[in-house]
C-alpha cells in the first residue's frame, strides 16, 4: 500500500497542529504582555520586578510560538480542551433554557399530533387504537444533482428552512433557526484560531 | 470516461468505505479492521486510503463522494422526537443536541474538511443505502425489496422494488416503531452490548422456552397483519432517555435486567428464545405483504435485521419467495456501498448488467494477504516467527491433516471479508466432528461465551447430506437444520448447567450443531475459493466427511485480523495450534521467541 491519503491527511493534521500552536502562542502571549503594560502604568513601582518577570514571560511565550511552537503543544491540547469543557457548559445551559422556553411549550401544544403523526404510541389494556400500518415512503436526498450546487458550508440554513417548509412543520421554524445560530457560534468558538481569545474573556 | 464513486458510512457505528469504478465494487472494508477498535465509528480514512491505493488514484481523482445517509432528514427526526416526547426526553437532547448542532448540521463542511477536499458531497437516503446494497449487487433483473433496521433518519422498514438500474422504495414503517429497536431493546435488557450482543442473543435463544410470547405480544407489541408492528412506548425508553427500557418492562416480565458478564439465568434465555419468535413471526408476515404488493418471485434484503440468521433461515424455509438473496454486509457498513451504487445506476442512470458470477465477489473485498510477499517476510522477521513455505496444493493437504489430527488451524490469506462474517480467508478452522472442539474454542480460542454455537464451512455438494438445504449458502446468513438421519439422541439434563447441555453430543458433527439442531452454513465450491475447497477435499479424504468449524479469526471484543501483524499477535495470544499466513504455515510450539505485548480488547 502507498498510503498517499493518509500521509496527506497526517501532514494536514500536523500543519493545523502547527498553526494552532502558532496562534496559541502569539495570543497568550501577546494578552501576558498587554495585562503587564497595564498593570505597569497604573500600580505603583514596588511590584515593578514582578510586572518585568510577566512581562518577559509573556514575551517568552510569544516568541517560543514564532520559533519552536511545538513545545506549546500539550499547553495548548490542555487549553482546548478546557475551551470546550467551558463551551459545552455555557451550551447545555442554552439549550436547556431552549428546551423549557420554546420545545416543551411547542411539544405540549403539539402533543397529540406529534405522537398520532410520528408513530409514539401507549397503550394499556383498556385503550383500543386503530394502528398504523405500513405507510407510503417519501424518499429525501441532498446535492443529488452535484453540479448545480455549491459548497458553501452554511447553505444548510437554506437547505433546514426549506426541509421544514415543505414538511409542513411551521412550528418548528423558529426553534431551529435558534439552533442553527447556535451552531453556528459553538462552530467558530472551538475552532482553534479564536478559542484561546475568546477563552481569557472567562 | 470512467467514473469512479466513493461511498461513506460514519459517524453512527461500523464506519466504512466502498469504491466503485463503472459500476464495479473495487474495494469495501470497515474502518475497524484498521483502528482494531470494534464497531469504530470514527471518519473511515483508513477504509478510504485503502480504497483509494485499490486504484491507485488521489482523494481529488474521485468523481463522486456520497454519504449513506441523509443528515437533514435525522436532524427532523431528533427534533421532531424531543417535542413529542416532552418533558421527559430532555437527557436524550442534552446528550445528542451538542453534537448534532456543531458537527452533524454542518456535516458536509465536516467530510470535505477530513478528505481535504472542496466538493459537493451527495446524501442518500439511508433506507435507499441499504436497499442498493441488497438490489444492485444481486443477480436478479428484478426483485422486490426489504429494509429492516434500527432506524435510518424516519425509517426503521421500507419495501421497495428493483427493476434493471432502478429502485422505488414504496412503504415504510416509521421510528419509534421498528424491528431492529425491539430487538436491541430485548438485547440491552439481556445484559448485552446493543450493535454487536445481537448476534449472541440470537445464539442464546435456543436454550430458552418461548414462554413470554404472548405476553410480548399482548402488551409490549401491536403486529398488524401487514406484518408493521406498533411498540407501546409505555416499556420503551429510548426516545426518551439513554437506556433502551425502562421499570415497566422490568415490572412486565417481572425480571431484572441481566448485568453484563453475570450469569445468564433460565428467564433470560426465555426472553431470547421469545423475542427471536416474535421476530420470526413479523418478519414472515412482512414477506407475505411484499409477495403481496410487488408479486415477484426474488427478495433482496439488507439492513441489520437481515443479518438474524434464524429469521432468515425460516423466510427461505417459508418459500414465499422463490429465491432470496441477502447483502452480506447487511447493516450500516455495507450502506457505504449501497451509496455508490445507488448514485451510480439510480441517478446518473448506468446500464446495469447482471453479473450471475456475484458482483459481490464473494465479499472478498477488502485488504490483501499475498501468498508470497517480501515485505511480510520482512515483518514476521521482526517477531522472529519460525514457518514453512509450501505450494498452496501441498498447504491444503497439510492443513487438512492437522484438522484431521484435531489441530486448530488460523487462515490468513487472500482479500479480507467485508461484513461480520469471515468466509475462509480470515477464518479459525477446527473439527465439527469433535464433540469438546465448542467448548474448547469459545473458551480457549476464542475466548467468548461458552453457549455461542459454531458454523460450519462445507462442501456445496455434500451440503445437502448434512443439512436440510436445497440452495448453496456462499455468505453464511441462514439456519439450516441438520438432517434428522444425522441427529443423536440426547439424554434429558436436570440441573441447568449450561456446559452439561452444550457438551452433549447432539449429531454426528457436534461443534456445529445447535442445541435445536440448527447451524449457520456455509457452502463452498471451488470457484469461489479454491484454497479452502481443497482443503475440505482433502480433509473429507482423511476423515470422511467435508465439513468444518469456520469461525472469525479473532478473539471477543477483536475486529477481525486484517494484516499479518494481527494475524500473528492473535495466533500468539490464543490457544490456536498452527496459522496459515498466504503459504507460510506455522505451528505454535515452535515460536519461542515472541516477546510480543499481550493485546487485550474491550468485551462486547
Amino acid at each position: 500500500m502507498t498510503n498517499n491519503y493518509l500521509n496527506s491527511v497526517n501532514a494536514r493534521k500536523e500543519k493545523e497542529n502547527l498553526k494552532e500552536c502558532v496562534i496559541f502562542g502569539q495570543t497568550i502571549g501577546l494578552i501576558i504582555i498587554l495585562v503587564s503594560l497595564l498593570k505597569f502604568l497604573t500600580i505603583n513601582a514596588s511590584n515593578d520586578k514582578y510586572i518585568i518577570i510577566l512581562m518577559a514571560i509573556g514575551l517568552g511565550i510569544f516568541l517560543l510560538g514564532l520559533i519552536f511552537p511545538y513545545v506549546l503543544y500539550y499547553p495548548n491540547k490542555i487549553f482546548k480542551y478546557l475551551v470546550n469543557k467551558i463551551f459545552l457548559c455555557c451550551f447545555l445551559v442554552i439549550l436547556s433554557i431552549i428546551y423549557l422556553v420554546l420545545i416543551i411549550p411547542i411539544g405540549l401544544f403539539n402533543r397529540q399530533k406529534y405522537q398520532k403523526k410520528y408513530g409514539f404510541y401507549s397503550w394499556n389494556d383498556k385503550s383500543k387504537i386503530k394502528f398504523k400500518q405500513f405507510t407510503n415512503k417519501e424518499v429525501a436526498y441532498l446535492n443529488v444533482n452535484q453540479k448545480n450546487t455549491s459548497i458553501n458550508k452554511f447553505k444548510i440554513i437554506n437547505q433546514v428552512i426549506s426541509y421544514f417548509i415543505n414538511s409542513k412543520e411551521y412550528m418548528l421554524i423558529p426553534t431551529i433557526l435558534i439552533f442553527i445560530l447556535l451552531g453556528v457560534i459553538f462552530y467558530f468558538v472551538t475552532s482553534s484560531v479564536v478559542a484561546p481569545m475568546l477563552y481569557t474573556l472567562f | 470516461m470512467s467514473k469512479i464513486i466513493l461511498g461513506i458510512s460514519a459517524f453512527y457505528h461500523d464506519s466504512a468505505a466502498t469504491i466503485i469504478k463503472d459500476g464495479e465494487i473495487i474495494a469495501a472494508v470497515q474502518e475497524e479492521r484498521f483502528t482494531r477498535k470494534k464497531g469504530d465509528n470514527s471518519f473511515p480514512h483508513h477504509a478510504i486510503n485503502y480504497c483509494l491505493d485499490c486504484l491507485n488514484i488521489t482523494i481529488n481523482e474521485v468523481d463522486y463522494v456520497v454519504y449513506y445517509e441523509n443528515y437533514l432528514k435525522k436532524f427532523a427526526r431528533l427534533l421532531i422526537n424531543y417535542h413529542a416526547t416532552v418533558p421527559f426526553g430532555i437527557t436524550s437532547y442534552l446528550k445528542s443536541m451538542p453534537k448534532q448542532l456543531t458537527q452533524d448540521l454542518f456535516l458536509e463542511a465536516k467530510i470535505n474538511k477530513e478528505l481535504g477536499v472542496k466538493m459537493p458531497i451527495i446524501f442518500c437516503d439511508h433506507h435507499m443505502a441499504h436497499a442498493a446494497s441488497a438490489f444492485y449487487p444481486s443477480n436478479f433483473q428484478q426483485a422486490a425489496i426489504l429494509t429492516i433496521d434500527g432506524v435510518g433518519e424516519f425509517s426503521s422498514t421500507t419495501i421497495g422494488i428493483g427493476k434493471d438500474n432502478q429502485i422505488k422504495l414504496l412503504k415504510e414503517i416509521t421510528y419509534p416503531n421498528s424491528v431492529g429497536l425491539l430487538y436491541s431493546a430485548f438485547t440491552y435488557f439481556t445484559g448485552f452490548k446493543i450493535n454487536s450482543g445481537e448476534y449472541k442473543m440470537m445464539g442464546l435463544a435456543p436454550y430458552g422456552k418461548p414462554k413470554y410470547v404472548k405476553l410480548i405480544k399482548d402488551k409490549l407489541i401491536h403486529i398488524n397483519e401487514d406484518g408493521s408492528i406498533i411498540l407501546n412506548q409505555k416499556y420503551f425508553n429510548y426516545t426518551k432517555g439513554l437506556t433502551m427500557t425502562n421499570r415497566n418492562f422490568e415490572k412486565l416480565f417481572n425480571i431484572k435486567r441481566r448485568k453484563p458478564e453475570t450469569k445468564i439465568t433460565q428467564d433470560i434465555m426465555d426472553l431470547a428464545c421469545s423475542i427471536q419468535q416474535v421476530t420470526d413471526e413479523i418478519i414472515l408476515k412482512m414477506a407475505k405483504y411484499v409477495k403481496k404488493i410487488t408479486k415477484l418471485d426474488n427478495l433482496v434484503l439488507a439492513g441489520g435485521v437481515s443479518l438474524n440468521v434464524v429469521s432468515m433461515g425460516k423466510l427461505q424455509k417459508s418459500k414465499i419467495f422463490k429465491n432470496i438473496w441477502i447483502q452480506p454486509a447487511g447493516s450500516d457498513a455495507g450502506a457505504s456501498l449501497g451509496a455508490a451504487l445507488w448514485y451510480y445506476y439510480s441517478i446518473l442512470k448506468e446500464d446495469r448488467t447482471v453479473n450471475l458470477n456475484d458482483s459481490m465477489q464473494y465479499a472478498y473485498l477488502g485488504p490483501m494477504i499475498n501468498n508470497t510477499s517480501k515485505l511480510d517476510d520482512k515483518i514476521l522477521k521482526k517477531f522472529q516467527a519460525k514457518y514453512t513455505v509450501y505450494d498452496e496444493d501441498t498447504l491444503a493437504k497439510k492443513v487438512a491433516q492437522l484438522l484431521n489430527d484435531g489441530k486448530i488451524v488460523a487462515i490468513a490469506r487472500g482479500r479480507s471479508e467485508f461484513g461480520p462474517r469471515a468466509l475462509g480467508n480470515r477464518s479459525i478452522l477446527g473439527s465439527a466432528i469433535d464433540e469438546n472442539m465448542q467448548v474448547k474454542m469459545n473458551l480457549k480460542v476464542k475466548k467468548r461465551e461458552s453457549f455461542r454455537p459454531f458454523a460450519p464451512i462445507v462442501l456445496e455438494s455434500d451440503a445437502k447430506k448434512y443439512f436440510d438445504m436445497d440452495t448453496k449458502s456462499l455468505y453464511m446468513l441462514m439456519t439450516y437444520y441438520v438432517k434428522k438421519e444425522h441427529r443423536l439422541k440426547t439424554p434429558q439434563i436436570k440441573n441447568d448447567n449450561m456446559l452439561d447441555i452444550i457438551k452433549q453430543k447432539r449429531s454426528i458433527i457436534p461443534a456445529v450443531t445447535h442445541i435445536d439442531y440448527s447451524s449457520r452454513v456455509q457452502t463452498i465450491n471451488q470457484k469461489q475459493y479454491k484454497f479452502i475447497y481443497d482443503v475440505l477435499k482433502n480433509y473429507k479424504k482423511l476423515s470422511g466427511i467435508g465439513l468444518l468449524i469456520n469461525t472469525s479469526f479473532n478473539v471477543r471484543g477483536e475486529p477481525i485480523v486484517n494484516n499479518v501483524i494481527d494475524a500473528y499477535k492473535c495466533f500468539m495470544n490464543t490457544d490456536i495450534d498452527y496459522l496459515v499466513i498466504g503459504n507460510r504455515l506455522f505451528k505454535k510450539d515452535e515460536q519461542k521467541n515472541y516477546k510480543g505485548k499481550v493485546v487485550k480488547f474491550k468485551l462486547d
